[in-house]
């Protein structure tokens, strides 16, 4: 494996991807020549984004930590931001050292602001809402998966897989030869790797804490069937993801999404008033920078993502597909989370959080009415990696 | 060897004289190695470029020696708590010196004032000391290096929090 370093003027960014491990200072060449040309061009903040280099050996630090100071010293109105990733250990401990010796270097952690929703997405807090949620899903996504192509023994990736549930589900329902998952919110690994051990199944299950968008530790075309469920909608760059998972996804392949259209979701009696709150609840998510009516959207990420045989296919879970008490179960999980957190985060008030719990309160009535009737519309979008 | 306590999980032979004909024999080894030992972790992903990290640090430096003994040896062992990774090779006299030397301090706060210093010489320009690697996986990574010169041939044992 080699490295990769590129200069990008619009961003005032270099970015090192790959390993860099060299013998020599020689091998350097081009990480010397592009730092040059970079310190030359940008203006006021020069970006090194470390995010996506896997590996560097102390010579090649050492080489980029005497460039930086050349540059610092060059260029007295420039200032340096170093971009780092959690998921790659030594890069938060050798960066930091770099602080120590020169004036004007920051350093960004890039996964604390990975995408614009995420202090809310991932604390525990949203755990019971991704439990419920998968329950109540799975009959019906069960059917769907097998005629969206999943079958017995194949690979599969879990991108953004939460807490596991639906990883649990695929290994029992389908057998797959591999399966892993991958997120980024260190709750709901947790989570997840608990379940799986107290299953026995961990050395099964594996969970992978990582960044959706730079899957740099899984290969190309490593997978039969690569998952991402209820997630793109939440990413403000669903294509950077999509992106890679077609990477990981074998030729002939299937990447296969799940995507709602929230505020559709609907209830009677009193569907106007359960029809604003999920109108509401969804321009929340909006103002964090998430996308809950991503559903209808998938056939055009697919086709630019050049997948074949699209396929999209409505999942409406509804108290005719699934029990009332479940469905309930979920909606409460949803009012406990977005009249608190969401709403919070939206800085919304107190008459407002309480008017959005009554909608709730009336969805949840509905739904356990024997008379009344809810609905919560989940689209099913695939396509196959030529 | 493994003492009762530690059990041996791996044991991977090289014949230095090929070892040190190719750089990427370090990169190569130190990931390869990572990934196994990593397999079974919480999280494998992290663990394993962090132990890559460390280990690649390790067999650059023993790349350097440019010893002509026959072999090097890793043995990579589990003692519950921790991962041990012993480096076994014969060494000159000059190269058992040097690690007599780096080996005489154990203290980790001096020998992360140590490796800053060093990295101070990296930043005016100066040429560092050439265990630069090993002092920093001990600064940075909580590793704990020790040496043992037996008849014959020479332990340098990596040892690290499971």
């Amino acid at each position: 494996m080699t490295y990769q370093v590129m200069y990008n003027q619009n961003d005032q960014m270099v970015t090192f991807t790959g390993c860099m491990r060299p013998q020599t200072q020689e091998e350097l060449l081009e990480v010397n020549k592009t730092l040059a040309m970079a310190a030359e061009k940008a203006m006021g903040m020069l970006y090194l984004n470390f995010n996506r280099l896997e590996f560097i050996n102390n010579m090649a630090f050492h080489e980029v930590m005497k460039h930086i100071g050349l540059i610092i010293d060059a260029k007295p109105k420039l200032t340096i931001k170093i971009i780092i990733s959690s998921v790659i250990p030594w890069s938060e401990k050798k960066m930091t050292w770099i602080k120590q010796f020169y004036d004007r270097i920051s350093i960004e952690q890039y996964d604390n602001n990975f995408y614009p929703g995420q202090e809310v997405i991932e604390n525990d807090h949203f755990i019971p809402v991704l439990r419920t949620q998968t329950k109540i899903i799975w009959a019906q996504e069960k059917k769907l998966l097998a005629e969206h192509g999943l079958k017995k023994g194949m690979s599969v990736a879990d991108i953004c897989c939460g807490v596991g549930d639906f990883i649990s589900l695929v290994y029992q329902d389908f057998n797959p030869s591999q399966i892993i998952g991958v997120d980024h919110s260190k709750p709901n690994l947790n989570y997840a790797r608990r379940i799986a051990e107290d299953n026995g199944l961990s050395d099964k299950l594996k969970y992978h804490y990582g960044d959706a968008g730079n899957l740099f530790f899984i290969r190309d075309n490593e997978f039969d069937f690569v998952t991402c469920r209820l997630s793109l909608q939440i990413f403000d760059k669903p294509e950077l993801i999509l992106k890679e998972l077609h990477r990981i996804c074998k030729p002939g392949g299937k990447i296969y999404l799940t995507n709602e259209t929230y505020s559709k979701t609907l209830g009677y009696p009193q569907s106007e008033i359960i029809s604003r709150t999920y109108e509401e609840a969804s321009k929340m998510f909006k103002f964090l920078g998430m996308d809950l009516e991503f559903g209808p959207k998938m056939n055009s990420y697919l086709q630019d993502a050049h997948l074949k045989n699209i396929r999209i296919d409505p999942m409406m879970i509804t108290t005719d597909s699934t029990s009332r008490e479940d469905f309930k179960v979920v909606v409460e999980s949803w009012r406990d989370y977005i009249c608190n957190d969401l709403a919070i985060a939206n800085k919304k008030d107190e008459t407002y959080r309480k008017e959005l719990t009554q909608g709730f309160n009336s969805h949840i009535r509905a739904i356990e009415s024997k008379r009344g009737f809810a609905s919560w519309p989940i689209w099913v979008a695939s396509g196959t990696k030529s | 060897m493994a003492t009762s306590e530690e059990k041996l999980l791996l044991s991977v032979s090289y014949e230095m004289e090929k070892f040190s004909n190719d750089w990427r024999h370090c990169d190569y080894s130190a990931s390869y190695l990572a990934q196994l030992i990593s397999s079974r972790a919480t999280d494998p992903t992290k663990q394993s470029i962090m132990l890559s990290t460390v280990i690649n640090e390790l067999l650059e430096v023993i790349y350097h020696l440019k010893e002509k003994t026959r072999s090097l040896m890793i043995e990579i062992k589990d003692s519950g708590s921790d991962i041990i990774i012993d480096f076994c090779l014969s060494m000159s006299e000059k190269n058992q010196l040097l690690f007599n030397s780096f080996f005489s301090c154990n203290d980790a706060e001096q020998l992360k004032k140590v490796y800053l210093s060093e990295l101070k010489r990296v930043v005016n320009n100066e040429e560092a000391h050439r265990f630069i690697g090993l002092y920093e996986i001990i600064a940075d990574y909580d590793v704990q290096l020790s040496y043992q010169k037996k008849p014959e041939i020479n332990i340098l044992r990596m040892k690290l929090a499971a």
